[in-house]
């Protein structure tokens, strides 16, 4: 690859410079501050473009160091040779890198071409912007950095910012303390303490556990209890339920034998009024029998007439027979009249002959006068009836008498037939009945009526008990009376159990109440194992992290580790090769005995010793550091060898190494293209 | 009447594990303290029933003095009476097991259990394997009631089997239902359940980890005239936040600094902070993770960065890069690892060349 020529229309301090370049050596001999630094950096900004960045700094930000200070078109283009075809960049900056403009053309076309794209230098020398400004520009103190430094900060120098040189090394020392920090030998290290800490932890947990053991004992045992205590309840009050239907039953038996005595005295009262019913047909039977009752009143008052008639006429013929009898003793009256009255005379007499004497008891003779009183009396009296007027009275009344009697007797034969009749009726009617002696009235009738006070009394009998059941049945439970079972036990056994389930009980209780207790004791400790926990929690999630950061660590190690290698062996053969080969056309002779290290430090073989550069002379070790510079560029740039750009390399140099020097560049620029700045002549 | 709906206090459970010691103990208490001012809240604005819809506690043995406090608290409130709901997380009810429960304290079972408040119904079941499919056809509640119904699970409104703690919205539909209580989601939700009620996750009442960012409190219901309405009131202690900022275009870690500062502006210091780092960077970012923590947790309660920036690694960039810089990004890109451990090793690896701290 190879410059053919460019045109800078403004970029930094330079306007309007046209360049053209020579295949080889060309050298550029210009004062100081022409612009060497802004002219390398044209060409670099040609093939990559320039970043845009709102940095202020004029040294951070490129873009705004080369802004032409006079305005006008910032850019330019360049046109160069490379796999054997001509292009020609153009490009022109904006404030932002959207405003820039680039175009790539095929120089021996005009057309537009696409074979690269924007940063075509990539493309072309398999670097970056970075890397290619850090190789192919040799600034003035080029020989220092190439002894000292690794092949990092010889390609990249990576911390600009604060001008500081960071090196593998340094990453890997980085990477292994902070590898120790996490795991040391020994079983020390951050993730070593944690696991302590945790294991700690757990012991102290492994405590708890044994009490949480027992903890859990008792909770179980406690649980156990509880079911236990559940059962017994359970059967306490199935006990008490019982104790309760026993007590229960004897009233309730006591209600259900009232109950039963009374469905019984209304099934009774019901069958007999059922039975007393079926002996009355018809419903107004009632007050026919009240009628027949009548009748046979009745039949009494016709019986008790006939027996006043019968009396009557008795009483009629009596009188009759005592008128006649007093008529015939009337005709008989005088005689026995006189006879009557001469007795009463010698009775008083007598009675007053005692009394005069005076030998007797003044009560003989009182009586004798008192008879004899009487009987004379007598004497008169029938003496008078027998008169005549008493005799025509005598008839009259007979007469009346017998009148009295005929009527009697007639009234007599009109109750026998009315009684008859009656009771004609009344045999037939109590006939119709079941009576036991139909031909007994009295007692048919009685009988009926017995039966109809019967039928009332079980009618009411039966209202009454079916009130009673009814009245019974609403004051009472009678899904529980009619429901009512023997109890399996007695009221005896039933206090016997309860008494004995309850002790249980409370003895379970207790039981209970102890284990409570106990776990309270153990569960006093609760806060402390939860601190415990949370910060088992807290260092198991820090020692999560700790394992990966270690692992993230060790793996960020060894992939640095095998990069660096895989970075250097790309080089190092051939920067090897490369630094023997300048060297020797440099001495004039092939160098055999040449080292580069995996740091890319060269040393020589002499006298069976390997040095290193910084033993020869400053000429010498300046050429040697421009070869390993050389040797360097050529390693990196494997397909497509750069022109470079060397400022003023040899101005520490004498004039024998300097001759050697510009010797050394004219045999490499017949192969490589060297833009050679120097600001005297006697080094052009 | 006025009912507090709360839910996922998970009271003396672990904190988030990046927690400091001495932090995580204090949230630890914060949370107890919340629970203890909720309830004098409750006793201030005269609230007749807290429903703790689920997941109260959370580890299988609840420490003595946190069981202590929350017994006292209801204790000394007679006037409220506390509707205990299991959740997924009480595997242990121990309160249901205690013998001196106060009276105040009432629970719910595996079938739908009411307690009823004047003209209120409260109606809750503590799902189960068993249950789950059950409890939709067994809710008979009365129309002429304000009813709210307890549930701790998710929502959803698909059919999904073997689920235990799944609650199927659409079949709580058309079941007079005026307030659906939920628990078991950490933040609050309200949202319509048919023509007639509501369904709502009252979320938790402090969270415990980033996971649980923004406002909680717990819902305050108020039945006026047999109208029901509610709100969320927030209650926490701190609100946790995450923000997420896009780092993409900035090289340093001051210039992120100040897009994070943009980005918490305005949060209390009393709160946590976690800030979420994405975009893209270059090789060439200088980022100090520990240095931005160190940043927010100066300027906040508690601070964490979480980076999950991605670094931008054009490889045809570097594939004219003869430095051992390219050499070893060509190398690491060509390897075999995954794609984040790529990105850790390049970032270790610039960092060691460029002379930086490593992580």
């Amino acid at each position: 690859m190879k410059l053919l020529n460019c045109y800078i229309e403004n970029f930094g301090k330079l306007h309007g410079y046209r360049h053209t370049f020579e295949d080889g050596l060309n050298v550029i001999l210009e004062e100081n501050g022409w612009g060497k630094t802004t002219f390398a950096s044209f060409i670099k900004a040609m093939f990559y473009g320039m970043d845009y960045t709102t940095k202020k700094s004029i040294t951070e930000n490129e873009r705004r160091r080369y802004m032409p200070w006079q305005g006008g078109n910032y850019g330019g283009y360049i046109v160069f040779e490379t796999k054997g075809k001509l292009y020609r960049i153009e490009r022109f900056f904006g404030a932002k890198d959207k405003d820039d403009v680039y175009h790539l053309y095929d120089e021996t076309t005009g057309m537009e071409s696409h074979d690269f794209g924007e940063r075509p230098g990539e493309e072309i020398f398999g670097i970056d912007a970075f890397a290619y400004e850090r190789s192919t520009f040799m600034p003035q103190d080029s020989r220092e950095m190439m002894i000292n430094d690794s092949l990092t900060a010889k390609l990249s120098n990576m911390s600009e910012e604060n001008g500081n040189v960071e090196s593998f090394q340094k990453a890997i020392t980085q990477l292994d303390s902070r590898i120790k920090y996490y795991k040391k030998t020994g079983e020390r290290g951050r993730i070593a303490e944690l696991e302590g800490q945790i294991a700690e932890i757990n012991h102290e947990l492994a405590q708890f556990s044994n009490r949480t053991e027992s903890f859990e004992i008792l909770k179980n045992k406690k649980s156990e209890l509880e079911n236990k205590r559940i059962e017994l309840f359970n059967e306490l009050k199935s006990i008490r339920e019982d104790l309760k239907k026993s007590s229960e039953y004897d009233g309730l038996k006591a209600r259900k034998s009232h109950y039963d005595m009374l469905v019984k005295n209304h099934l009774d009262a019901k069958s007999r009024l059922d039975g007393v019913k079926l002996f009355f047909e018809k419903p107004e039977l009632m007050k026919e029998i009240d009628k027949r009752k009548e009748d046979y009143d009745n039949l009494s008052v016709w019986d008790e007439k006939y027996k006043d008639e019968s009396e009557n006429l008795k009483e009629l013929e009596y009188r009759k027979h005592g008128l006649t009898t007093q008529y015939e003793a009337h005709k008989k009256a005088p005689v026995a009249s006189f006879i009557l009255m001469l007795f009463g005379i010698v009775a008083a007499g007598g009675g007053i002959f005692l009394w005069v004497m005076g030998d007797f008891n003044i009560v003989i003779p009182a009586a004798c006068a008192v008879l004899g009183g009487i009987l004379f009396l007598v004497g008169l009296i029938t003496w008078i009836a027998g008169s005549g007027k008493a005799k025509r009275e005598f008839h009259a009344k007979i007469s009346e008498v017998e009148e009295m009697i005929d009527c009697s007797k007639i009234a007599l034969r009109e109750y026998t037939v009315k009684r008859e009749q009656a009771r004609k009726s009344l045999e037939n009617y109590v006939k119709s009945f079941q009576v036991e002696q139909p031909d007994n009235i009295l007692k048919s009738l009685t009988e009926i009526e017995g039966k109809i006070r019967e039928y009332e009394k079980f009618s009411d009998m039966n209202a009454n008990a079916m009130k009673e059941l009814n009245d019974f049945e609403a004051e009472n439970e009678m899904e529980k009376i009619r429901g009512l079972a023997v109890p399996r036990y007695s009221m005896g056994e039933l206090q016997k159990k309860e008494v004995s389930v309850n002790n249980a009980l409370m003895s379970i209780m207790e039981e209970k109440n102890g284990i409570a207790r106990r776990m309270d004791a153990l569960s006093s400790n609760d806060d402390d194992e939860n601190d415990l926990l949370q910060a088992r929690d807290r260092l198991t999630e820090e020692l999560k992290e700790a394992v990966h950061n270690h692992e993230i660590l060790c793996m960020t190690k060894e992939m640095l580790i095998s990069a660096n290698d895989q970075f250097k062996t790309k080089y190092i053969q051939n920067m090897k090769d490369a630094f023997k080969k300048y060297v020797g056309i440099l001495n004039g002779t092939d160098m055999e005995n040449v080292s580069v290290d995996i740091d890319l430090n060269v040393t020589i073989e002499d006298y069976g010793v390997k040095r290193n550069l910084e033993c020869y002379s400053t000429g010498y070790r300046d050429l040697l550091s421009l070869c390993t510079r050389f040797a360097l560029v050529t390693a990196m740039f494997p397909d497509e060898q750069p022109f470079l750009i060397l400022d003023d390399p040899f101005v520490n140099l004498d004039v024998e190494h300097m001759s050697n020097g510009m010797e050394f560049l004219k045999k490499l620029s017949e192969k490589n293209q060297l833009l050679y700045f120097t600001c005297h002549e006697s080094r052009a | 009447m006025k009912i507090i709906h709360c839910g996922d206090l998970h009271l003396d459970s672990r904190m988030e594990s990046v927690l400091p010691k001495e932090k995580a103990k204090e949230r630890k208490n914060e949370i107890l303290m919340t629970f203890l001012k909720m309830v004098e809240y409750a006793r201030k604005n005269w609230v007749s029933v807290i429903i703790m819809a689920g997941d109260v506690f959370d580890t299988r043995t609840v420490s003595a003095k946190v069981r202590n406090a929350v017994l006292d608290a209801i204790k000394s409130n007679p006037g409220i009476t506390f509707l205990y709901l299991k959740g997924n997380h009480d595997s242990e009810n121990f309160m249901e097991e205690m013998q001196d429960k106060p009276d105040n304290l009432k629970f719910f079972g595996d079938n739908w259990t009411k307690y009823e408040f004047e003209d209120v119904v409260i109606t809750g079941v503590e799902l189960n394997g068993e249950n789950s499919e059950k409890i939709y056809d067994s809710l008979i509640l009365d129309t002429r009631r304000v009813n709210i119904a307890v549930l701790h699970g998710q929502e959803i409104n698909a059919p999904v089997k073997d689920k235990a703690e799944v609650i199927r919205l659409k079949e709580l539909k058309g079941k007079n239902i005026d307030y659906l209580a939920l628990g078991h989601v950490h933040s609050y939700k309200m949202g319509p359940l048919d023509s007639r009620g509501i369904y709502a996750y009252c979320g938790c009442l402090e969270g415990r980890g980033f996971d649980e960012c923004g406002e909680k409190g717990f819902v305050l219901i108020e039945v006026n005239s047999g109208r029901l309405s509610a709100e969320f009131v927030p209650a926490a202690y701190r609100t946790l936040y995450e923000k997420v900022v896009d780092v993409t275009g900035l090289d340093s870690t001051i210039q992120m600094l100040k897009k994070i500062e943009e980005a918490v502006e305005g949060i209390s210091e009393e709160s946590l902070v976690k800030v979420v780092l994405t975009g893209r960077i270059s090789i060439d970012t200088e980022m100090d993770i520990k240095y931005m923590e160190q940043f927010l947790r100066d300027r906040f309660y508690f601070g964490r960065v979480k980076n999950l920036t991605r670094l931008e690694i054009n490889i045809a960039e570097y594939q004219y890069d003869a430095t051992l810089k390219g050499e070893f990004i060509r190398l690491v890109m060509a390897s075999a690892l995954a794609d984040e451990e790529k990105q850790q090793v390049i970032m270790s690896g610039i960092k060691a060349l460029s002379g930086e701290e490593l992580d």
